[in-house]
């Protein structure tokens, strides 16, 4: 590689760090169509896992990660302006239904030798909160999860290609060992909901699980993986792989 | 403050992410429990008296620090046992090297970077807070979430195969049951179905020290580990290392 | 802002820069839990005086602006509380020396920096970067300890002096404080303590409600965007939250 390429990464792996905490900035603040429409690919073969499944295109995408947060935000405000007037202030309506912050640590970042996509791997050890709630209480959990993200540079820009998460323990905040503690269960709405059949959950596109939480059979998962140097995104592995039941079905 | 050329610039950008990425690196093979991956491809080989040191004291030298990692292997192997005791059905026809890890996940999180390389380009120092935490089914108290938060202060050394840790300073502030103040942790209440757990200890450091305190409401305020400042070689440095 | 095209030297000092902030930063942290806020100052912050007479630190409850008034809080008013404290301590505890070296005695702080984001102005000069911080504080008094998580946005502008980036404006907005082992659910919901006012004898300049979790994420500090020159960003510093400009709004 000659000094202008190796800048070149350089500044890639700068901006693919830039696009990470972008991801975590918007999320944390419910803006997630400014953040698919700003931070991801035009492709449509863009795919988003978590364990419980893969939205595995851009359309799958938006109905889950957008349209369909964004039916949540109507919902969630209109229960809770009757008890807290003073919401109606606020301006951007997604902020109301949680804080998910998935602050980043431990990054490994690798940029292919091709400059042309790049791959980064970061642990999680994340909360989500919430200040009101419909059942007047504050709501908050922590969430450890990893990220693999692969990045691709598209007209001058990077901009994730894919993007999984895998969960490894979740609990309730600040409960007393809560890797180990049962979440409560919800108690049964006082609404009445067959209405809302329509606005049950998008299905993603792919199931899962793609990756499985702390358990006393579960053995270390080596997912997503650790990026290596590499030369070109076809030679390396990619972080929509499905994973999980998927690897033990061998599909 | 030195001014760098070009090409020196973009070889120190290299050499901080390649320096970064071992701190990450050692983050997911924790993990996934590769303790000999973490000692031959992210430890020195060739360089005098590495050091890995802890609240109690070092472990210097090669064998030391080999030592300590063997007992981390010995402890994930009494473990995986217990948890075939234990589940019999999903885990009895498992080889127990296979399950190395089982039932528990150590995360060590690195925040906050400070990460000097020196200016001859050989040696770099760095210091990161660990946000470590641990959920774990097999410990000597049965399943137990586990906070571990304090400092981590490294020094790097360039070898043919590339940077490694030559001297690792990991001390803690915390470590306390998760969900549980860490004014006063604790007594630990040993489950007798976790006896073997109990019955494992890590070897000493050969050089015991009271290096760092966990916190107590009578500890006064240390600035240690030394933040790393700029500096031309690693003899006109501090080492943090013994 | 307009794209230039950039040289390579340019290009890699640009990647560097933000090296250099995350470093800043860093130290930043460091200092303040060792309890060397007087070497920070004279270390970290701004130096010249124009720039000092602008310099601020904010927080939920207002703006300290100029480097004299945050001297005088962070320094001063620090030892002053330390050593209230440790007299109190003392008048409990007689086994307990009341000496400079156990100015702090019990105490301890963590604002760990995450999921950096960092931008340089086109024109090299400034630098704006947000931090999520993951962190604990713990104070002692003679009947008993307060551990608490506290979760924070950390949003800061930076400007270079004599090639050397310095903090210029401070903003860390608290979202969260919690017992350790505390429920998050039985927090009062209308406790809004973290945001309220100053801890007594601390000078602010401009006493404000510049910050709140209590809708969940709050858009000021905003998210850095690219930016050419100071004056076309929006400002970390008292100058920047919308409710301060004339005829501004309520967030």
């Amino acid at each position: 590689m000659n000094l202008s390429e190796r800048i070149d990464r350089a500044a890639a792996a700068s901006e693919c760090e830039k696009v990470m905490s972008l991801h975590c900035l918007y999320h944390a603040g419910g803006i997630h169509r400014e953040e698919i429409e700003e931070f991801w690919t035009k492709r449509e073969d863009c795919k988003w896992s978590h364990n419980f499944g893969q939205m595995n295109n851009k359309k799958n995408y938006i109905e889950c990660y957008a349209d369909e947060q964004e039916a949540s935000a109507v919902d969630i405000y209109e229960q809770l302006e009757p008890i807290y007037p003073e919401v109606k202030k606020v301006k951007d309506r997604r902020a109301l239904i949680e804080v998910a912050m998935h602050l980043l640590a431990s990054p490994v970042l690798e940029v292919a030798k091709d400059g042309q996509s790049a791959k980064g791997l970061w642990y999680t050890p994340g909360c989500i909160f919430s200040t009101l709630n419909p059942q007047k209480a504050k709501e908050g959990m922590w969430m450890w999860e990893r990220y693999g993200a692969d990045f691709i540079l598209e007209d001058g820009k990077w901009v994730y290609l894919n993007l999984k998460v895998c969960c490894d323990m979740a609990g309730i905040m600040d409960a007393e060992n809560w890797p180990f503690v049962e979440a409560p269960e919800e108690p049964p709405s006082e609404e009445d909901d067959s209405s809302k059949a329509d606005s049950s959950q998008v299905a993603v596109g792919v199931p899962g699980p793609l990756h499985y939480m702390l358990s006393g059979t579960q053995i270390p998962q080596e997912r997503p993986y650790i990026p290596q140097p590499y030369r070109t995104f076809e030679e390396t592995y990619s972080y929509a792989t499905l994973t999980g039941i998927y690897e033990e079905k061998g599909k | 403050m030195t001014k760098y050329m070009t090409e020196q610039l973009t070889q120190r950008w290299e050499d901080y992410n390649e320096i970064e990425n071992i701190m990450g690196k050692l983050t997911y093979n924790e993990i996934l429990k590769k303790s000999d991956y973490i000692l031959d491809a992210l430890w020195c080989k060739n360089t005098q008296e590495p050091c890995l040191g802890f609240n109690n004291g070092y472990y210097k030298g090669y064998e030391a620090i080999r030592e300590y990692f063997n007992a981390l292997k010995e402890l994930d192997i009494i473990k995986a046992k217990v948890a075939k005791k234990m589940h019999p059905e999903e885990l009895g026809g498992v080889e127990t090297e296979n399950i190395l890890g089982v039932g528990g996940i150590n995360v060590l999180n690195f925040t906050t970077p400070v990460l000097e390389l020196s200016a001859d380009g050989k040696t770099a120092k760095g210091l990161w807070y660990l946000m470590g935490g641990s959920g774990d089914f097999y410990t000597e108290e049965g399943p137990r979430g586990t906070n571990r938060w304090g400092r981590v202060a490294v020094d790097f050394i360039r070898e043919d195969t590339g940077w490694k840790i030559w001297h690792m300073l990991v001390v803690l502030d915390i470590d306390s049951k998760m969900g549980t103040s860490w004014e006063a942790p604790a007594d630990k209440i040993i489950d007798p179905a976790y006896k073997e757990i109990a019955e494992f200890s890590m070897p000493a450091p050969n050089v015991p020290q009271n290096v760092y305190e966990l916190y107590h409401n009578r500890r006064r305020i240390k600035a240690f580990p030394k933040v790393p400042k700029p500096y031309d070689a690693f003899s006109k440095t501090f080492s943090y290392g013994i | 802002m307009t794209k230039q095209v950039l040289t390579d030297d340019a290009r890699i000092r640009r990647v560097w820069d933000v090296l250099e902030i995350k470093n800043l930063m860093g130290r930043h942290a460091y200092y303040h839990a060792y309890d060397m806020h007087a070497e920070e100052l004279a270390e970290l912050w701004v130096q010249k005086p124009g720039n000092q007479k602008t310099a601020s630190f904010g927080q939920n409850w207002g703006y300290q602006v100029g480097i004299n008034i945050i001297r005088k809080n962070y320094v001063d008013l620090n030892i002053k509380w330390h050593q209230e404290d440790l007299n109190e301590l003392c008048d409990a505890d007689p086994t307990l020396e009341n000496c400079p070296e156990n100015l702090g005695i019990g105490c301890m702080l963590m604002h760990a920096l995450s999921t950096p984001y960092i931008e340089i102005a086109g024109d090299g000069q400034t630098a704006q970067g947000m931090w999520y911080s993951p962190g604990q504080v713990t104070f002692v008094y003679p009947d008993k300890v307060n551990a608490l998580w506290m979760y924070e946005k950390y949003a800061v502008d930076f400007i270079k002096e004599d090639d050397e980036w310095k903090i210029w404006h401070l903003f860390v907005g608290t979202d969260f404080a919690l017992e350790a082992g505390e429920d998050m659910t039985k927090q009062p919901v209308s406790d809004t303590s973290v945001d309220d006012k100053a801890p007594e004898g601390m000078e602010i300049t401009i006493p404000i409600q510049a910050y709140t979790s209590r809708y969940n994420w709050s858009a000021y500090p905003a998210i850095p965007r690219p930016y050419e020159t100071f004056s076309e960003t929006i400002s970390n510093g008292p100058d920047g939250p919308p409710k301060l400009k004339k005829g501004g709004e309520d967030e």
